[in-house]
């Protein structure tokens, strides 16, 4: 195999410790917080100095930062005339709690997802022949960091002046593999047990942007588990819009008063 | 007005203020930017440590892992540093594999790990020619805002610093390794390097901390790292304006009194944990 | 994906007829086109099938290596998927241009096989931790007339049901050590239970309704689709908003209900199809691609 002259060299392959670690017992059930209840957030918009626009959330654990640039000028394919988003979406390699994975693994369906699910809120047609791109970062995973990542970019594209309908909240659920309880915003031990899902609402316009579910549902559990994603993500509507009405009045200071 | 002039003539409107002595951010040449550091932010990670210079900020995680001693030394370690400049910082970087700045800033952290001794590499040896451990150290850029590798070189230290591994035991039955995530150490930290940047403009005034519309303007650049006892580690300077033996020794001094700064800043970091 | 440019007065007339339960093609909202199955089509592969809808055209092969099972699950044979978009079926897969929706279908086949229930995996396992079989599954797309998820997914269900895998048994001796003995007999062979891999049922929103098994000209027409993986049971293992557009929240629950009806209704007929074509056994009439 080619060395990589573009990195510092390290060994070939190496495994993470936990592989020979002694099992801890995991707790079975969520303690201190109930099924249908989110994690405590912190929201942040326009924090970062250079880029159009910017977000910062942190749910849990899970810690996500997105920048967004552009409008610029893009080429345009053909009879194009709507503008076109562009989204990326990585991991930290130290950000999942298993094996260090090498430069910052991009997840080309994460990123398909970010963007089918933003897509649906954004004037595109106001940008013709442009180009608006979405850098997001996971720079800790504790479970649920798509659906953060799409709230996190979609309060970035608002925070840089992109003409959109609504904000777009996401959130995550999972259920047990034998429990049958619904849990809302699962951390990264409860997504691995059994069936998971994914959805982002455009909460003004009540519609659904984006979804995805794996695992196994029975009967009626998939329209209760939709039911239960879009209230998630209608609780964290306001905490989004106040810190973008911050992040505007800092941008923009209020007009002094005039003396005299 | 001024944004007027500064958007025509940025240089001359750099050169206004430098002949006053201050910057136009209200800096003196020789004053640094807020320096902040935030340590074990990440619980993912095995050590981390965010580090802001005034907007520029750099995020550095390490994680630990087994791997095979290298052959031609079967009693040491690996520590792999990894810089990662990606365009959320900054629109100026494509994604893709790492350009050449980042390429450079790689490199130049691996010799300021190699230089400084910060730990010796015998230390992540577990078993000998066996199992060793190795540190993947990866800064990420989130906000681009010059001076890159100072924040880098603080990032480092204060990740390194506070990385915890469990102990590991190698069983005599099977020969596998055992980890015992209840008991976790410290590495043990020989040095602490802290790099120092310069940026000279027009031949004559030196500025300390470049911001990234200084670091576009200057002449010429320079960074010094060196450790707790005032010694030089790695010294970089790419070209530019040439400097006199006498002018470098003042920015030497600078970068000794610097490190006296950051190394209390750590210090003082450091403690807070621990204590919380 | 393969798409075709549509006027406006064109989308208005599709439009009109779909709000009227009328398709351009005569049928209704919730009707499929005719479909083609034909299994055992390829003779070097452990099982195969071919299925046409409309002028979709899909060829699934099944291939059976031994292989050690993973380190997570090391009870349990796997599943490999790889979508082949061959430049024939659209002048887009030129090149390079069918690998991203190469990866998208096969990271769909994943996460519908992504459970317990779908496929019985343990049955694949030869000895635990050690070897075990991985079914490699390659699809390859001929033809693109719209509604590729479904046909993929009917494909693949027919050629895991066609799949013979030989039996294997594994001798341990006085000392310990096994070894794996492989049937004389080549018609001693293993079959898989196909009850429970699931179909996947794509509902295309145009206007207020939704239709299933849309054709190109009707996926021009619609902005967002659902697509659903459903069982035999009707239980969804796997569903996915694909598309520029949103949903309403309502119609998203109407679409799963009309998915699961159409998907038991296709899944029987399916079965009906698979096993009529294989009591006919040799004296059945191959077709083949010569037609």
């Amino acid at each position: 195999m080619p060395g990589d002259s573009r990195r510092v060299r390290g060994p070939e392959e190496s495994q993470s410790p936990l592989l020979y670690a002694v099992p801890a017992q995991l707790p079975v059930g969520r303690t201190g917080r109930g099924a249908g209840e989110p994690r405590a957030v912190f929201v942040r918009a326009g924090l970062l100095s250079h880029a159009a626009g910017s977000a910062y959330i942190e749910a849990g654990g899970t810690k996500v930062l997105c920048a967004v640039s552009g409008p610029r000028e893009w080429g345009g394919a053909g009879g194009e005339r709507r503008g076109r988003l562009l989204c990326d979406l990585r991991w930290a390699p130290f950000s999942r709690a298993g094996a260090w994975s090498s430069s910052a693994a991009s997840s080309r369906q994460a990123g398909l997802l970010l963007q089918e699910s933003l897509e649906a809120s954004l004037r595109l047609e106001r940008y013709p022949r442009a180009e608006l791109a979405v850098w997001a970062l996971v720079l800790e995973d504790r479970g649920s960091a798509l659906p953060a990542a799409v709230s996190c970019a979609s309060l970035a594209l608002a925070d840089a002046g992109v003409e959109m309908y609504d904000l777009v909240v996401g959130a995550g659920l999972s259920r047990g593999a034998e429990g049958e309880e619904l849990r809302l915003d699962p951390d990264d031990s409860e997504e691995e047990a059994g069936a998971t899902m994914y959805l982002s609402l455009l909460p003004a316009l009540n519609q659904v942007s984006g979804l995805l579910c794996s695992g196994e549902w029975e009967g009626d559990t998939s329209v209760a588990a939709v039911r239960m994603c879009m209230e998630g993500c209608q609780r964290l509507y306001p905490v989004l819009q106040q810190s973008l009405v911050k992040a505007t009045k800092r941008k923009i200071p209020a007009p002094q008063p005039q003396s005299g | 007005m001024a944004a007027g002039f500064k958007t025509v003539e940025p240089l001359e409107y750099y050169r206004k203020f430098l002949k006053q002595n201050c910057r136009p951010d209200g800096r003196e040449l020789s004053e640094f930017r807020t320096t902040t550091i935030n340590v074990g932010s990440i619980t993912t990670a095995d050590g981390s440590a965010l580090v802001k210079l005034g907007n520029c900020t750099v995020m550095c995680g390490i994680k630990a892992e087994f791997t095979n001693p290298p052959i031609d030394a079967p009693n040491k370690g690996y520590i792999v540093p990894n810089v990662d400049l990606t365009p959320l910082c900054s629109s100026r970087f494509r994604p893709g594999p790492p350009g050449e700045e980042a390429q450079v800033a790689s490199q130049f952290i691996a010799d300021v790990i190699d230089n400084s001794q910060i730990i010796q590499k015998e230390d992540l040896c577990i078993a000998k020619g066996k199992l060793a451990w190795v540190l993947h150290c990866d800064l990420i850029c989130l906000d681009y805002d010059g001076n890159l590798l100072d924040a880098c070189v603080i990032a480092l230290v204060a990740a390194l610093r506070n990385v915890r591994l469990p102990s590991v035991q190698i069983s005599e039955d099977t020969g596998l390794a055992q980890v015992q995530l209840s008991s976790k150490s410290p590495l043990n930290i020989l040095k602490s390097p802290v790099s120092t940047s310069f940026a000279v403009f027009d031949d004559t005034y030196i500025i300390v901390d470049p911001t990234d519309e200084e670091e576009t303007l200057a002449t010429g650049l320079l960074s010094i790292v060196t450790d707790e006892d005032g010694k030089l580690c790695t010294m970089r300077k790419p070209g530019g304006s040439a400097l006199s033996p006498e002018r470098l020794q003042d920015c030497i001094s600078r970068a000794v009194s610097r490190h006296k700064e950051v190394q209390t800043l750590l210090d003082e970091v450091l403690l807070s944990v621990k204590t919380q | 994906m393969a798409s075709v440019v549509l006027s406006e007065a064109e989308k208005v007339y599709i439009l009109h007829g779909v709000q009227d339960d009328l398709r351009t093609d005569g049928r209704g909202c919730e009707d499929y086109r005719g479909i083609e199955v034909e299994t055992d089509v390829v003779s070097n592969t452990t099982g195969s099938a071919r299925v046409k809808i409309g002028h979709t055209d899909v060829l699934v092969g099944v291939k059976a290596e031994m292989g050690t099972p993973k380190l997570e699950h090391p009870k349990e044979g796997y599943l490999e998927f790889f979508v082949d978009c061959s430049a024939n079926a659209t002048p887009e897969f030129e090149g390079r241009g069918g690998e991203e929706l190469g990866t998208e279908i096969a990271n769909m086949l994943y996460k519908i096989f992504d459970n317990k229930s779908s496929m019985d995996r343990e049955s694949l396992c030869i000895l635990p931790g050690e070897h075990c079989w991985v079914l490699y599954v390659d699809v390859l797309l001929l033809e693109c007339g719209g509604n590729l998820f479904d046909t993929i997914s009917i494909a693949v269900k027919s050629a895991l049901f066609n799949t013979r895998i030989p039996k294997v048994r594994v001798l341990e001796d006085d000392e310990g050590s096994k070894e794996i003995e492989l049937s004389d007999d080549p018609y001693d062979c293993m079959r898989l239970n196909v009850e429970h891999v699931p179909c996947i049922v794509t509902l295309s929103r145009i206007g207020h309704r939704h239709v299933v098994d849309a054709t190109l000209q009707e996926e021009a027409c619609s902005l967002a689709s659902l697509l659903i993986s459903v069982t035999s049971k009707g239980t969804l293992t796997c569903m996915r908003k694909i598309g520029k557009g949103s949903l309403d929240p309502e119609s998203i629950f109407e679409m799963i209900e009309t998915g699961k009806r159409v998907a038991k209704f296709l899944h029987l007929s399916l079965q009906n199809v698979l096993s009529q074509e294989e009591s006919l056994g040799k004296k059945r009439h191959k077709i083949g691609f010569l037609r």
